[in-house]
């Protein structure tokens, strides 16, 4: 039904529902004042800028990134006598905390959080879709970081997958920016310690790395700091550069989700081929593929099973269901498979996991670009031919067009957030496990 | 139900025009009152929310500057009382004597199947609220993300969800 049907009903129910004007009320009579109207406060406060009419794309993305960046900036007060009137020097201390998405935590002089910022539209997804603001307010760093990396994996920023394998891991850095001789001794190190061990109680593989690095513009940062609206969205400058911009970062985040969450559908493909084929090749006599294999044979039967569950997720996640075990319809199926299979051979593969990994960018796009078709045939949706056109109105300057497509384009995002699998519960990992996870990833020097 | 058009009416109303009143009262009883049902879910709560919403007119019209927001001035008085009808309610659940006694008094004028009844199954309270702000009240989205405290973007993102959830109304029954 449209939306201008379902409205034209429910104002009908509406009508025949709300109560009319009774005599009683009619004729109450109304209070009138001789004084001056009472003064109300308009609803104003702080202004939304006009570049505020747009929105963060990657709300739930459904894979995560390769790796989460967080930078932790230390800023010490040494001396603010010479830039603060009254000559007092604040104890105050900042931490600057960057991570895709990026954020930044104020801390007071108790080392605890006083104000938490957004730096980019995957934060402003994170703080408001998990109304972190007031959880992290008052917290110590170690926690308050903690909580935001918790987060981010049940919004699927760090995937609990990877485990080191294939060279895939979650990587956190924490880089400390400041006066070292005002940064507390063991501020990142036990943030480090303290992040990995919860992780490693969940089952989930993080590496995290801390550093430090000199600023020497500490008042000034404090003075941005201090002033900075808490989202990305309400702080962007009014400018049409940086509204080209904006648009332009969410259109390549928006591909990069597609991307992934295509390369994920075609992995699933290859496995449920390569194990069909693996029924196929344990038979030796008018070998049956999966839907039609009724015998006893217990290896098969194990394949099938791995088989199923892998059928299972395909149709939960992308809606195709070749589940039914029916000999009716074993060669339609294995047709269906070895089609979908086949469409993926021609493509790149190998870059489009190293585009996947690095982000799409303006590069995608230009001229001659071979890989852009490859990205067009394995992210083979309709939305996508949206996306080439946005990008064009995006360039062109068609502000208007481009919010209506990027409406559009956030619905069929919201389809990929909706067919999220939740987290689920793993098993603790060993200091051995970890230790041997370092290894892997060459860590552990 | 246009802001200015209600803010003229305030103004008469604040000066004793009854007749401002009534076409007050025409011009925004579906609002209050599917605001008050979303709230409460019970058409006898979300009549007398309507009913104390236009008292409250009646009493304090005065009070309201003219040409600031005659929208958000309502709907703030219409959500105060819905409120305190919900804190209320949660005390009175708890000393409830006989369930038949609560029971009476959910008794909803909207048969399943209703599109009024599909919006409260189908949609969050958040959803729920912003596309009664927005059909109902006339906000801007912009107004709308002032008003809840949200970002734009997640109240354009939420009502599009919304849309979309209230699109597949007539496949469902």
């Amino acid at each position: 039904m449209r939306k201008k049907e379902f409205f034209t009903k429910l104002d009908s129910e509406l009508q025949s529902a709300a109560p009319p004007l009774s005599d009683d009320l009619k004729s109450m009579p109304i209070t009138v004042s001789s004084e001056s109207p009472i003064v109300e406060e308009e609803r104003g406060g702080k202004k939304s800028f006009s570049f505020s009419d747009f929105f963060s794309v990657k709300k739930l993305a459904y894979f995560a990134t390769a790796f989460v960046i967080l930078f932790v900036s230390i800023f010490g007060v040494v001396s603010l006598s010479n830039n603060i009137k009254g000559g007092s020097v604040s104890d105050k201390v900042i931490v600057k905390l960057d991570i895709n998405p990026s954020l930044e935590f104020l801390l007071n002089e108790e080392m605890k959080v006083e104000k938490i910022i957004s730096l980019n539209a995957d934060g402003d997804v994170l703080l408001t879709a998990e109304n972190l603001q007031n959880e992290v307010i008052g917290k110590p760093l170690k926690e308050a970081v903690n909580l935001i990396a918790s987060k981010a994996t049940d919004l699927g920023f760090i995937d609990y997958n990877k485990n080191g394998q294939d060279g895939k891991y979650n990587k956190i850095s924490l880089t400390a920016v400041g006066n070292k001789e005002k940064l507390p001794e063991n501020l990142l190190s036990e943030a480090e310690n303290y992040i990995v061990e919860c992780f490693k109680q969940k089952g989930i593989y993080l590496f995290v790395q801390s550093g430090e690095e000199a600023n020497a513009n500490f008042n000034e940062l404090l003075t941005t700091v201090n002033n900075s609206a808490s989202l990305y969205m309400n702080g962007l400058q009014e400018s049409a550069s940086s509204l080209e911009e904006y648009y332009k970062e969410l259109v390549f985040d928006y591909c990069t989700d597609s991307l992934i969450f295509s390369l994920n559908k075609y992995h699933l493909i290859s496995e449920i081929y390569d194990l069909n084929e693996a029924i196929k090749e344990a038979q030796s006599f008018l070998p049956a593929n999966y839907w039609a294999y009724n015998g006893s044979n217990e290896e098969i039967l194990e394949i099938i099973s791995k088989m199923q569950e892998k059928l299972n997720t395909l149709c939960q996640i992308y809606g195709i269901d070749m589940t039914e075990r029916d000999d009716a319809n074993a060669i339609n199926n294995e047709l269906r498979l070895v089609t979908s299979y086949q469409m993926y051979s021609t493509v790149n593969i190998e870059g489009l996991e190293n585009l996947a990994l690095t982000g799409v960018t303006e590069a995608l796009f230009s001229e001659g670009n071979l890989l852009l078709i490859d990205f067009l045939a394995i992210s083979a949706e309709s939305i996508l031919s949206d996306v080439i056109q946005l990008y064009n109105d995006i360039v062109s300057g068609s502000a208007e067009i481009t919010k209506s497509r990027l409406t559009e384009m956030l619905t069929r995002l919201d389809d990929i957030k909706e067919k999220r699998v939740e987290v689920p519960a793993l098993s603790v990992i060993s200091d051995s496990e970890y230790e041997a996870f370092l290894q892997l990833i060459g860590a552990n020097n | 139900m246009a802001n200015r058009k209600l803010d003229g009416l305030l103004e008469l109303i604040a000066k004793g025009d009854n007749n401002a009143f009534s076409e007050f009262y025409e011009q925004t009883i579906k609002g209050v009152y599917v605001f008050a049902y979303s709230y409460l879910k019970e058409k006898t709560l979300a009549e007398d929310i309507a009913h104390d919403a236009y008292v409250q007119i009646k009493l304090k019209a005065h009070t309201y500057k003219v040409g600031t927001n005659a929208q958000a001035w309502f709907l703030q008085i219409v959500k105060n009382l819905c409120l305190d009808e919900l804190r209320k309610k949660s005390r009175t659940e708890k000393n409830i004597a006989s369930e038949s006694e609560f029971q009476n008094a959910s008794y909803s004028p909207f048969e399943q199947g209703s599109a009024m009844e599909f919006l409260l199954s189908k949609l969050t309270e958040e959803e729920r609220n912003i596309v009664i702000m927005h059909i109902y009240w006339g906000y801007k989205h912009k107004e709308i993300a002032h008003q809840l405290n949200l970002p734009l973007g997640t109240v354009l993102w939420r009502y599009n969800i919304a849309l979309k959830k209230l699109k597949s109304y007539k496949e469902e029954i």
